[in-house]
């Protein structure tokens, strides 16, 4: 707990100093409702609520709409009662800024519809200014919550104050605050003008946050807060900016991975209709037009000359290769000792929303709409590639159409950028889905050895050999390594369990670190563990603590067809990711794991052939559909640590799972992924 | 170029575009109706997906002048005030994560629910199995339909 520091920014912003700052709003995204458009006075906040006390004599005051109080640098509330909290996250569907709603909400006394969540500036001293590593709520749980109840706290000394009476006279609700005593009740809109005027070391006895049990809003199942919006259409991402005399560009890429332009033909993309311009930027050959689909045709249309780089010999099969070859000679000779081989292949992200950006850059200022996790990236990117100093650049973050870790990096936006400086007008950057698939930053692929000497019951020694190309051609991608290593250390336990005789939950037990215990237990008591199945159908178990912070163990029930086709019909999911703030986001995040982990299972991946990526669309890069999504079944195990992470949690046990269940339906053990028909034939 | 006429969530719109243009582009670009997304430009993923005569179709493999003259329905215009029951069992579901292609789902949906009130779970399977979500909201999704269905929650 840092309050004090925090605190300490209230000054620094009385000083002016975010108008220094880079700002960027989610209102500013576009005329539809965000989070900041649901907003309607509190209900409860009207004259009908209010207790029929005798009038005070105390003249009530009047609500300045303009005045504006801080609490920190992290909220705000306005003159009309309404509180912002600026957090540099991004809403990538996982719920962030919802859970962040309720907790200023709970801290505050106020109903949830009277919070929005924007993006702070982009300042280090609002922590980090990338959204990644499932942090965002055990990052600002405290530092929000605190700043809330001391937001709280100086609007009840305000009422104290105007009445003459006791702080520990007055309490709050539903964006009130009440003097029981006199009948007194006045609004936190009234009160903003004068809290504003309050030293915050002045309410630093009464700024406590609220006991676990008292909470009101903090472990309801709330939705998403723009649930309205997005089912009505009405949600802007960056694909659907449109800004006033905006053009449309859409880019030729290398065929062979980061390569270079070394010339190209315009003449046949310059006679589309509604194309007007053709360039070179420095990752390809831009195409601006008159709309999308203009643009998109232009790119099909040009002649490029490439220049290979120096990925043309690149190709899955040979880092496989080389990888195998140098595999340490085997120890399973040696008595006792049990040993596997392990591979995983590269994976793209896939979001729904392709790679897009739109920005206005003229000589003295960018603004870009970036749908990006990155926007501290992004910032120096754009200062870099336009000289602009940071001041002169405004990066607005709408809510991203899935994220995954591929919009951590930045390629997009400072493609935008160099087209719309080199075209002289806003632009909007358009990526198809073919360069979306080929053109990213992969999951690594990898080859792993794991052994054990199963005289000596110890956990297995791994290594791992990781295709290294990290921020070039791969990067984080849900879950990163947790993933590669809950699937190699998981499926090796559930062999060590089958070659020991003993049952795969009771030797997790007797092996992994005891904080796994509680997953486990409630996996097994709720999957039917060991009990019997039809032939051809079986469970598998595994278990992962992503980050060492989030311990989650899933049971997998599936069965093969004898054409080897997996189905999976359940997956029993177990969580203790602490204080629970949002148990529907939680619930909702372990099943939208566990799509992600089984897609990687059993689905598709990334073949690097001569440079080039094989794969370029969802017919051969499949992601799982709804007739292949099983019956999750999520339990939250009540926790009173600290809140954890979940966005990627529920990932690195699922594929384990399957393959343990696979193992357990068929007896055949597959060590690679994805697994296909043909393994289990 | 022919000035094509489109009826879209009741108005009638005429653009002067290439009768090849997908009508997703014109949608998006010319009508400025940015619900319907695109994902794929091939019909692989269904974000794209409005209502062509009541019929699901994506709009990115559709071109503008197959849908001439024909009633277009899009996100927005699928009801007026975002409650038509496919939408409301949506919120009481509690479907969306990212929201990206949930416009996409939800015309689907509506379109199956319309010539079929009663789906059971192998034909919400196959309805929607061409509409990806890459959060996997699947399991939300096939409960708001049975919920928009109103059958207490199907088989």
């Amino acid at each position: 707990m840092t309050a004090g520091r925090e605190l300490n920014r209230r000054e620094f912003l009385k000083a002016g100093g975010v108008g220094l700052l880079v700002g960027i709003y989610l209102s500013s995204c576009g005329d539809a409702p965000t989070l900041s458009s649901t907003l309607t006075p509190s209900p409860s906040a009207t004259a009908t609520d209010q207790p029929t006390a005798e009038p005070t004599a105390t003249p009530r005051p009047i609500p300045n709409p303009d005045a504006i109080m801080q609490s920190g640098i992290f909220i705000q509330v306005d003159g009309r009662g309404m509180v912002t909290g600026y957090i540099p996250r991004t809403e990538l569907g996982q719920g962030s800024l919802t859970a962040m709603s309720m907790i200023i909400a709970e801290e505050m006394d106020i109903a949830l519809e009277q919070v929005r969540i924007q993006h702070s500036p982009l300042d280090p001293a609002y922590g980090d200014l990338h959204t990644g590593g499932s942090d965002s709520i055990s990052s600002y749980f405290n530092r929000l919550g605190k700043a809330a109840s001391v937001a709280r706290a100086l609007l009840v000394t305000a009422a104290a104050r105007l009445l003459e009476v006791p702080y520990e006279t007055c309490s709050t609700t539903a964006g009130q605050v009440i003097h029981e005593d006199s009948g007194t009740v006045y609004t936190y809109a009234e009160l903003v003008e004068a809290a504003a005027e309050i030293p915050i070391s002045d309410v630093s006895s009464y700024s406590d946050t609220k006991a676990a049990s008292d909470y009101q809003i903090i472990g309801t199942p709330v939705a998403d807060l723009d649930s309205r919006a997005i089912v009505g259409g009405s949600t802007i991402y960056g694909i659907d900016i449109t800004l006033p005399g905006m053009l449309y560009a859409a880019l030729a890429f290398p065929p062979i991975l980061r390569g270079k332009v070394l010339g190209f033909d315009a003449s046949q993309a310059l006679d589309v209709p509604g194309v007007q311009q053709v360039f070179e930027i420095d990752s390809g050959v831009a195409v601006v037009a008159e709309n999308t689909w203009a643009a998109l045709q232009g790119v099909r249309a040009l002649q490029v000359n490439w220049e290979a780089g120096g990925n043309a010999n690149l190709s899955s099969t040979s880092i496989r290769d080389i990888f195998l070859s140098n595999q340490d000679s085997s120890r399973a000779q040696e008595q006792q000792i049990l040993e596997a081989d392990y591979e995983v292949p590269f994976y793209v992200h896939a979001p729904l929303e392709p790679m897009n950006c739109v920005a206005d850059v003229t000589s003295t200022s960018c603004e870009v709409w970036a749908p990006t996790q990155n926007p501290g990236l992004a910032l120096s990117r754009i200062s870099s590639l336009t000289g602009l100093h940071r001041d002169n650049i405004q990066i607005h973050i709408p809510r991203v159409g899935g994220g995954f870790g591929r919009r951590l990096q930045v390629d997009y936006v400072e493609q935008a950028v160099q087209i719309s400086s080199r075209a002289g007008a806003p632009v909007k950057l358009m990526w198809n889905r073919e360069q979306d698939m080929q053109h990213g930053y992969f999951h690594p692929l990898s080859v792993h050895r794991a052994s054990a000497d199963l005289s000596q019951l110890e956990l297995p020694s791994i290594s791992s050999q990781t295709f290294q190309s990290w921020g070039d051609l791969t990067y984080a991608w849900r879950s990163v390594t947790n993933f590669t290593d809950a699937f190699v250390r998981e499926c090796f336990l559930d062999e060590m369990a089958y070659a020991l005789g003993r049952d795969p939950y009771d030797l997790r037990l007797e092996l992994l670190p005891s904080s796994l215990h509680r997953v486990l237990d409630t996996v097994i008591q709720h999957s039917n563990w060991g009990e019997r199945l039809p032939p051809g159908r079986g469970r598998g178990l595994a278990c992962w603590s992503t980050w060492n912070v989030t311990p989650v163990a899933q049971v997998a029930e599936v069965s093969v067809s004898e054409t080897g086709q997996v189905r999976v019909h359940r997956l029993v999911c177990a969580i203790d990711c602490g204080l629970v703030v949002n148990p529907n986001l939680v619930t909702a995040q372990m099943e939208g794991g566990i799509a992600w982990g089984l897609t990687a299972a059993l689905k598709g991946s990334i073949d690097i052939e001569k440079g080039s990526v094989v794969q370029s669309t969802f017919a051969d890069y499949p992601l799982l559909q709804m007739d292949e999504m099983p019956q999750v079944d999520v339990h939250l195990v009540s926790s009173d640590r600290q809140p954890t992470g979940v966005g990627e949690m529920g990932v690195p046990p699922a594929a384990p799972a399957v393959l343990n269940a696979i193992f357990a339906a068929t007896g055949k053990r597959i060590r690679h992924l994805p697994v296909r028909p043909e393994d289990l034939i | 170029m022919p000035i094509i006429t489109l009826f879209v969530n009741g108005e009638m719109h005429q653009v002067d575009v290439n009768p090849e243009v997908p009508l997703l582009w014109v949608l998006r670009d010319f009508l400025g109706l940015t619900g319907t997304k695109f994902g794929c430009g091939q019909g692989l993923c269904g974000s794209c997906t409005v209502h062509l005569d009541g019929e699901a179709v994506r709009s990115c493999i559709t071109s503008v002048s197959a849908a001439a003259n024909r009633i277009i329905t899009t996100i927005e215009g699928l009801s007026v005030d975002g409650d038509h029951p496919v939408q409301q069992a949506w919120l009481a579901e509690k479907v969306p994560q990212c929201g990206y292609c949930q416009p996409g789902q939800i015309m689907t949906a509506a379109a199956l629910l319309s010539r079929n009130p009663l789906p059971s779970d192998a034909e919400i399977d196959a309805a929607m199995s061409g509409n990806l979500c890459r959060c996997g909201t699947y399991q939300r999704i096939r409960k708001a339909i049975h919920h928009a269905a109103g059958d207490g929650g199907g088989s």
